[in-house]
């Protein structure tokens, strides 16, 4: 009897060793088939549930008026496109801090900094996470308002815009100023995005962009690029009209 | 060696920002915007114990914008009229299409977050939403956009040469001419 029973004692612990090695075998198996093979296994371990959902309603239908000339489309790395050279961070926070006045682009740059160390990109220190944005900027003419758009406004507003000599075949034609129409950030998809990426929450995402956008739309106005939406739209214009039976076509300033 | 090869970019101006310029001739004559309300969730357990538990609940505005491509492509023929009658002409034009349907970050409303023991990356709510756009398309060419797109363009186009005393007596479709 007392031999039975150390024989049993004996086969317990032996069978646990080879459950555990079991098991760690198989753990094993199912982290290196999806580091190194490649291969997912379910895991029975551990269980992930995700969900996406998004519905979409019609909130608003517009109409509009406008002739796009010129795109300019840039790509920036987010947070080092958008950074001044010369800030000195550390000194920047510890005036925040002591309740220093800080100018509108210190703050911006303040801003800019929370958002990167939200994301984990901690400018203080080395840190090497990024975002590749790329944006679009569209310049032409806005018709909303103007006679092109609304015949029926008053008489005087279309003299004001258009003259005709018939006879000599001669039109003038007073055209909008051209201005930045659309400021566009392009959607990332992880389809086509090869970067590693940051976590960022949408609401962060969201000032980002507005700081972007507005860095955009002076770097465009720094390049002209009104002028030169302005040129290619009046170009336009131009043959538009010559093609209707007019000789010249003269734009008032 | 290999900490020099790993040193941190030299920050840059927005002077050094990459770009290149396009000419393009549109005319984006019609808008529609949806209201675009995104869920993500994601939930980890490793033997019955949460691990990992990532909520996010925002919304944001999808436009969707339609108009003629290639005014360029925009041809004007003139009709022979009496002298003193006003000028006569068949406007040939491309047809409407979808120029482009993005989100418009400046309208995103987050109405919460929650990240435990995870973090959300950018890429994971952008997915859903690109992946809603082309539902968001094909429900706005559904609903009359691009018809209200070509009416409109015609109506600016119209409007145009009325002032210039040109009438349209026709618009063709340069697809049509094919």
């Amino acid at each position: 009897m007392k031999s039975d029973k150390r024989k049993k004692k004996r086969r317990l612990p032996f069978r646990l060793i080879l459950i555990l090695l079991i098991l760690i075998a198989a753990a094993a198996l199912i982290i290196l088939s999806e580091d190194i093979f490649n291969i997912t296994i379910p895991n029975p371990f551990v269980k992930i549930d995700k969900t996406a959902y998004s519905t979409a309603i019609l909130e608003q239908v517009r109409d509009i008026s406008r002739l796009n000339t010129i795109e300019f489309i840039y790509k920036t790395v987010f947070p080092y496109d958008l950074i001044d050279d010369n800030t000195d961070w550390k000194l920047l926070v510890s005036r925040f801090k002591a309740g220093d006045k800080l100018n509108p682009q210190e703050f911006e740059m303040l801003s800019i900094l929370g958002i990167a160390s939200e994301a984990g990109i901690n400018l203080l220190d080395e840190s090497y996470l990024f975002a590749v944005i790329t944006a679009k900027i569209k310049a032409g003419f806005d018709f909303s308002g103007t006679v092109f758009e609304s015949i029926e406004l008053t008489p005087e507003a279309v003299d004001d815009s258009i003259r005709i000599n018939r006879e000599a075949g001669i039109i003038e034609i007073k055209l909008p100023p051209a201005v930045i129409t659309e400021v566009i950030i392009e959607d990332a998809d992880s389809s086509s995005y090869d970067y590693p990426d940051i976590d960022i929450s949408p609401e962060q995402w969201k000032t980002l962009t507005s700081i972007l956008s507005r860095m955009l739309r002076t770097e465009a106005s720094k390049r002209n690029i009104t002028e030169t939406a302005e040129r290619r739209g009046r170009r336009l214009i131009e043959e538009l009209l010559k093609n209707s039976g007019y000789k010249e076509v003269i734009f008032i300033e | 060696m290999l900490l020099a090869a790993c040193s941190r970019p030299e920050h840059r101006t927005a002077e050094s920002l990459e770009l290149s310029i396009r000419n393009i001739l549109e005319m984006p004559t019609c808008e529609q915007i949806y209201r675009d309300i995104v869920y993500i969730g994601e939930e980890q357990k490793v033997l019955f114990i949460k691990t990992m538990d990532m909520r996010l609940l925002f919304s944001i505005d999808i436009r969707v914008q339609a108009g003629i491509r290639q005014t360029d492509r925009i041809r004007i023929s003139l009709q022979e009229t009496p002298e003193d009658e006003k000028l006569r002409a068949i406007v040939t034009m491309p047809k409407a299409e979808v120029l482009y349907a993005d989100a418009d970050e400046t309208t995103i409303e987050q109405y919460f977050i929650k990240e435990w023991g995870g973090e959300i990356a950018r890429l994971d709510y952008y997915d859903e939403i690109n992946r809603k756009k082309e539902e968001i398309i094909a429900a706005a060419e559904s609903s009359g956009l691009l018809e209200r797109a070509d009416s409109n363009a015609e109506k600016l186009i119209r409007n145009f040469l009325l002032l210039a005393n040109v009438e349209v007596t026709e618009f063709r479709k340069a697809a049509d001419e094919i």
